[in-house]
């Protein structure tokens, strides 16, 4: 392994001396996948310690080991040879190796002119991807089923190059040439809503604009990529959440395989002289939501939606939009949104792979890492690109902690209909179908979370894969509607009995291609075991589904394109809180029935401890109510109300006859006060219930029969029809910042804090007031 | 706005009741039944804190141990002792672990005032054979004991005094006085390098657990502290204390005989680049970066106890009032030009050369800050003769980085000599001048965006939308107005 880390240093050098051009560093783009050779196993390995049989992931690696040489090769034949592919934006190398042991003898030498190509990107290097990774899921297959698992890693060939430029927006705005204030007047005659204020943007090729706040974008002509999705030109306004919190969306104005030209709308006259010269022409359109008061909610995300002072003084470029900021440089506040090359391969690869097969093939893209490795950022990405050729895409959030669309504690089924952009906080919604676990992980109810997940699955298998065939037609949408692919997230728990759900998982979900992340750098806790968590999780993989699933190995996102400013429990609390101050529109008749409905606004004038509840009469309203979680089962009828005023609760209904109601249970109501409280009583069966949504219980009456005052942004329309009648409490709590008042500094509600209950400032009193806290990165006596 | 945090008591009051449903009547066992439901209920509302928690698990135990209806095994109930008890020494002593290295369970058990032979005990019960039941009960009894007067008799009564006196924290000294023995030797003779080379390492980690020790004593002897407001897992918590462990080190370091030498002669530092002499920072640099990388606020602090001590006049004590840890003669503390010269080199030197290799912005932000606290400390009268080392300071590190000249020069006008500064009317007016062309530069216009128009949309504005049977949406008018979360209205 020595001499292939030697080899990348030279190469790096060698690449940064080739790039001296002060123009702004085209990303290189290569890719290598290398399918298993069939029958390599013998020469190429190592005789030693090897196994007959040996697991997948070694032999990738061994794998890579060979490829280097090859690679290295590489840059001087780019910019030698094939130097006019510099003015294309796809440069992919293909590194074609059917013969393992002549790609390694040919290395160093100039004859592998034969196995060694570039192509640009697109139907030609998809088909040779095609190529290669031929397999029909309809034919048995020939080999051993070992032998048929495919696994393609694309190595990233110069690290150095996807560093993102510092130079953030070449566009610069000259008012009347590139850039034009719209008259509401224009803006009707382009179909687009005159109720926000527009500016119409003629951008030229390769140039970058990177905003920070929040706009929504139409494209008008020609095709321009945002977070490494090509936008082409329709009629959808694309709304656009870019936080501080998350990395930025840069807007690239990208040639197209495409037409270039192509345009859905007639152009007002004055612009058209621009626009023909063009290669873009976009509309940014301000988006006034009021996520930003999520800010004044948890201040820990104050100000995200704006630059900071400085930042603002650096800026001197105005786009007279409100919220919309223009940013230049990229510093330490400020990330952009970066595409790595292998992303942007093994995503083109699996969609033509996808559509290789013949329609009614199951189409279930599984993302797969540990914790901080891009994999939810991938999984967004990956639903995103697939709703460019799909009108719907479902998504199985299995990630408990930081889900995508819902608050977490969920595992959730939603259907998407448009790409998203922005963090998982600024689109939460009322997912198709969830199931409330009540904690942000499932290490304490490992068997619920996996039942829970294959009630999903087979929600997807039986109700959504194929529903798209029973919409209308014909709206002029040209995106595949018979099939809905479906993209599971999966959890960032990769060890121990993690390892093990998260193979039981992949049996239970039956990928058709899977994408994995190489194990994090930065994990330092156990180096050497490392290795081993890895071969774990992806070894039974290759034996449980008899190798059906393609894998594309993909690599980790570099630690410095992620916010350092913000911990995944800070992520929480806003995702909760956003989820509590959302407003969801009414869910309009002659809208799909499919896609899920996402928040579109955010009430924040009034703290939650001053919003109106509903009220719910406990005997009437209520069937059950149900505590999970460790020690839940102590608690005992008379305490029940105290445990949840206060709490977080999922709202779940149940088909009838799915809860097994004890009759008991209401012999003891004078007891619970009317509350539907049975001790230890279980679960519903995800089979047989949904949960909607969550609510908060802001209090409990002391009178019976008990009134409980509720808190949820499910709108009035859809509790009435999906009826939630059990109330399901987990771990889960409210966030302090949820319970304090942001309006006044020492009252909450207008009682002073000294008198509030439930919550105390100050230090704490006494040994051992605080929660027990876990240190697991404490050195022992000669570890330094 | 400091961040509360959630407790599952509505007022001190319902804490006080099941202290005594546990305490009043040792033989009551009713009482104890109520206390273990009530908590099992607190523990499902929030996680509680570990004491309470503690108590959970122990009185469980007890009141299955003293009712025996059931019991199919004695084992059953030696386990669940053990367990509570082992549970309850980790929980106490883990989150102490605050330094980079393991402490002894014992050393820190001791700090707290926990009885040596519970952690015994739980040594035992973890790796051992388990304890006999009589001892168990006991160590149960004493544990419980041991809450009452640690946890709930301080938590019920916040404003009581102080809790016995925990043991002080040992002095410093004689760890720097032999690690600069021991670098003394081999900066002077590089062949002994080798052979020192354990009892250097040795005496780094003395001093890194020495830090740690510090850490943990801060929580008695600092009572303004309040590290554990916010529920951020590590992080801002551990910051005070931490700051206060190395504010103490630095102290100790910026004594005569540690970071400045006894010597007068061996003070007399270079002037280009202003900084201690070679001899001087071949002994103490090692330390300061050993100990620069387990605590990177290390530069930080170390520079503002050098400007504090600069500042003060000639003849104060420093920091001698809070160091009740570590006496001092008060003339052993007086201090002289040379002291303070040298003390202002290590300030510069920490500034411009310490740790070359981090960002240039980074050296920036501490020269500001070193400038922020040398321009305050000295006023607008520049100074008086005791500050001397002081504005020698300030102009090096204005020479050094010109951004900070500007600054310096406008607040800080070339002390007049001869003549006294008076208090005049006028100072008024320049101070206000001041201010302003200094406020104006950084003014920021925007102001808070305007709440949003989806303001108005609430709930149940109308008759609103046919609900489930049993709700309803409350209003105002239905006599509901805004309470804290978990008081009811109506």
């Amino acid at each position: 392994m020595l001499s292939a880390v030697a080899a990348r240093k030279a190469r790096l050098q060698a690449q940064t001396s080739a790039h001296a051009a002060p123009s702004p560093p085209q990303p290189r783009k290569s890719y290598s996948p290398s399918p298993e050779p069939e029958k390599s196993s013998g020469d190429t390995e190592p005789p030693s310690k090897r196994k007959p049989f040996a697991p997948a992931p070694k032999r990738s690696r061994k794998k890579r080991k060979v490829t280097k040489p090859a690679e290295k090769k590489q840059p001087s034949r780019y910019f030698a040879e094939r130097d006019s592919f510099k003015e294309q934006e796809d440069v992919i190398e293909v590194d074609d190796e059917h013969d393992p042991s002549e790609s390694s003898s040919t290395s160093g030498s100039g004859e592998s002119s034969g196995e060694l190509f570039s192509l640009p990107v697109g139907p030609t290097a998809a088909a040779q991807a095609k190529r290669r990774h031929t397999w029909s899921p309809g034919a048995p297959p020939a080999e051993s089923s070992e032998d048929e698992a495919k696994d393609v890693t694309f190595e990233p060939v110069v690290r150095a190059a996807e560093e993102p430029p510092q130079l953030l927006s070449t566009f610069q705005p000259v008012p009347d040439r590139n850039f034009f204030h719209l008259s509401p007047d224009e803006l009707s005659s382009l179909a687009i809503s005159p109720s926000a204020s527009g500016k119409l943007l003629v951008l030229q090729l390769t140039e970058r604009l990177t905003l920070l706040g929040t706009y929504s974008i139409i494209v008008l002509q020609g095709v321009i990529r945002l977070n490494g999705i090509e936008l082409t030109p329709s009629l959808f306004a694309h709304p656009v959440f870019a936080p501080q919190s998350s990395p930025l969306p840069v807007i690239e104005c990208t040639s197209s395989k495409n037409s270039s030209r192509t345009t859905v709308f007639q152009l007002p006259s004055r612009f058209i002289a621009s626009a023909s010269r063009a290669t873009a022409v976009v509309v940014l359109q301000e988006l006034r939501t009021g996520v930003e008061g999520l800010g004044r909610v948890c201040r820990t995300f104050e100000g995200a939606f704006e630059p900071s002072r400085w930042q603002r003084k650096q800026t001197e470029v105005d786009l007279g939009l409100e919220g919309v900021y223009y940013v230049t440089y990229r510093n330490q506040d400020v990330q952009p949104f970066v595409m790595l090359s292998s992303w942007t391969c093994a995503l083109e690869a699996a969609l033509v792979e996808a559509e290789e097969g013949k329609t009614f093939v199951r189409k279930i893209f599984l993302v797969q890492g540990a914790k901080k490795t891009g994999k939810s950022t991938f999984a967004r990405t990956l639903a995103n690109k697939l709703l460019s050729r799909y009108k719907y895409v479902a998504f199985l959030e299995c990630d408990l902690g930081q889900s995508e669309f819902t608050a977490g504690g969920m595992v959730a089924l939603s259907i998407l209909g448009n790409p998203v952009f922005g963090p998982p906080f600024t689109h939460p919604s009322i997912p198709h179908r969830a199931h409330y676990l009540g904690s942000t992980t499932p290490r304490n109810l490992p068997s619920q979370y996996l039942e829970a997940i294959g009630a999903l699955m087979q929600t997807y298998n039986v109700d959504i894969q194929y529903s798209g065939l029973l919409e209308t037609q014909g709206d002029g949408d040209s995106r595949i509607a018979d099939i809905i692919p479906l993209v599971v997230n999966m959890m960032g728990w990769t060890k121990g009995l993690g390892a093990d759900l998260s193979r039981k998982v992949l049996e239970t979900v039956e990928p058709s291609i899977v994408f994995s992340f190489e194990a994090p750098l930065q994990d330092s806790a156990w180096p050497a075991s490392r290795n081993v968590d890895y071969v774990d999780v992806l070894t039974p993989f290759e034996i449980g589904l008899d190798g059906i699933a393609t894998r594309y190995s993909l690599e980790v996102i570099p630690s410095s394109a992620m916010s350092q400013r913000y911990s995944p429990a800070d992520h929480r609390t806003l995702s909760l809180l956003s989820y509590f101050h959302a407003v969801f529109p009414i869910p309009s008749s002659g809208g799909s029935h499919l896609q899920s409905t996402y928040a579109t606004e955010w009430n924040t004038t009034l703290p939650l401890c001053a919003q109106a509840p509903y009220e719910l009469v406990a005997n009437a309203a209520l069937d059950a109510i149900i505590l999970s979680g460790p020690g839940s089962e102590d608690i005992i009828p008379y305490e029940i109300h105290r445990v949840l005023n206060g709490a977080v609760v999922g709202l779940v209904s149940c088909e009838p006859g799915a809860l097994d109601l004890d009759v008991s249970s209401q012999n003891n109501a004078s007891m619970t006060r009317g509350i539907p409280y049975t001790q230890g009583a279980a679960p519903p069966p995800p089979a047989a219930s949904t949960c909607h949504g969550l609510a908060l219980v802001r209090s409990v009456s002391s009178s019976a029969p008990a009134k409980l005052h509720v808190l949820t942004p499910l709108p009035p329309a859809f509790l009435a029809s999906a009826h939630p009648r059990v109330l399901l409490k987990g771990e889960m709590e409210l966030p302090v910042w949820g319970m304090v008042d942001f309006r006044a500094e020492d009252a909450i509600a207008g009682v002073d804090h000294a008198k509030v209950p439930f919550l105390r400032w100050g230090k704490t009193e006494g040994t051992g007031a605080e929660r027990r806290r876990v240190r697991r990165n404490l050195m022992r006596r000669g570890q330094q | 706005m400091r961040l509360p945090r959630r407790v599952p008591w509505s007022s001190l009051a319902e804490l006080d009741e099941v202290c005594s449903w546990i305490y009043t009547d040792e033989t009551d066992l009713d009482t104890k039944i109520l206390a273990v439901q009530r908590l099992s209920a607190w523990k499902a509302i929030t996680t509680l804190p570990h004491a309470l928690d503690s108590t959970l698990s122990l009185l469980t135990v007890i009141v299955q141990d003293s009712s025996r209806e059931g019991l199919s095994s004695h084992m059953l109930i030696r386990q669940a002792y053990a367990v509570a008890l082992i549970r309850l020494v980790n929980g106490l002593v883990d989150p102490l672990q605050l330094g980079a290295y393991a402490r002894s369970i014992a050393s820190i058990a001791a700090q707290l005032g926990l009885p040596q032979w519970l952690v015994e005990l739980r040594h035992a019960a973890t790796h051992e054979d388990l304890p006999s039941l009589d001892v168990l009960r006991e160590a149960a009894r004493e544990a419980m004991a041991w809450l009452l007067q640690n946890y709930f008799n301080p938590a019920l009564s916040p404003s009581a005094p102080p809790r016995k006196q925990t043991p002080p924290l040992r002095p410093l000294q004689p760890l720097l006085a032999q690690y600069k023995m021991l670098l003394k030797s081999t900066t002077r003779d590089a062949s002994l390098r080798s052979q020192y080379k354990a009892e250097i390492t040795q005496i780094l980690r003395d001093i890194e657990r020495w830090v740690a020790e510090a850490k943990v004593a801060a929580d008695v002897s600092a009572a303004t502290l309040e590290w554990d407001d916010i529920e951020v897992e590590d992080g801002e918590q551990q910051d005070s204390r931490e700051r206060w462990a190395l504010e103490k080190l630095c102290d100790t370091l910026l004594e005569k005989g540690g970071l400045v030498p006894l010597s007068k002669k061996k003070r007399v530092g270079s002037t280009n680049p202003f900084q201690p002499s070679n001899s001087v920072l071949a002994i103490w640099t090692p330390l300061l970066s050993h100990l620069q990388a387990l605590h990177p606020d290390l530069q930080s602090v170390l520079i503002s106890r050098i400007i504090t001590s600069l500042l003060s006049d000639s003849d104060a004590t420093v920091s001698s009032a809070e160091m009740d840890t570590i006496p001092l003669a008060a003339n052993e503390r007086k201090r002289d030009a040379s002291y303070h010269m040298c003390v202002a080199s290590w300030a510069h030197w920490l500034v411009t050369s310490f740790r070359a290799s981090t960002a240039d912005a980074e050296d920036e932000t501490l020269a500001e800050e070193a400038a922020a606290g040398l321009i305050t400390g000295l006023g607008p009268s520049g100074g008086t003769s005791d500050t001397k080392a002081a504005r020698y300071l300030l102009d090096t590190l204005c020479k050094k980085y010109p951004a900070l000249q500007a600054t310096a020069s406008v607040l800080l006008p070339a002390p007049a000599p001869g003549s006294t500064p008076r208090w005049s009317e006028q100072d008024l007016e320049t101070m206000a001048g001041r201010l302003d062309a200094l406020i104006a530069p950084g003014l920021d216009t925007t102001s808070a965006p305007a709440p949003s128009s989806a303001a108005e949309h609430s709930l149940g504005a109308g008759e609103g939308p046919a609900l489930p049977p049993g709700w309803r949406v409350l209003t105002v008018r239905d006599g509901w107005k805004p309470a804290p979360i978990g008081v009811h209205v109506g």
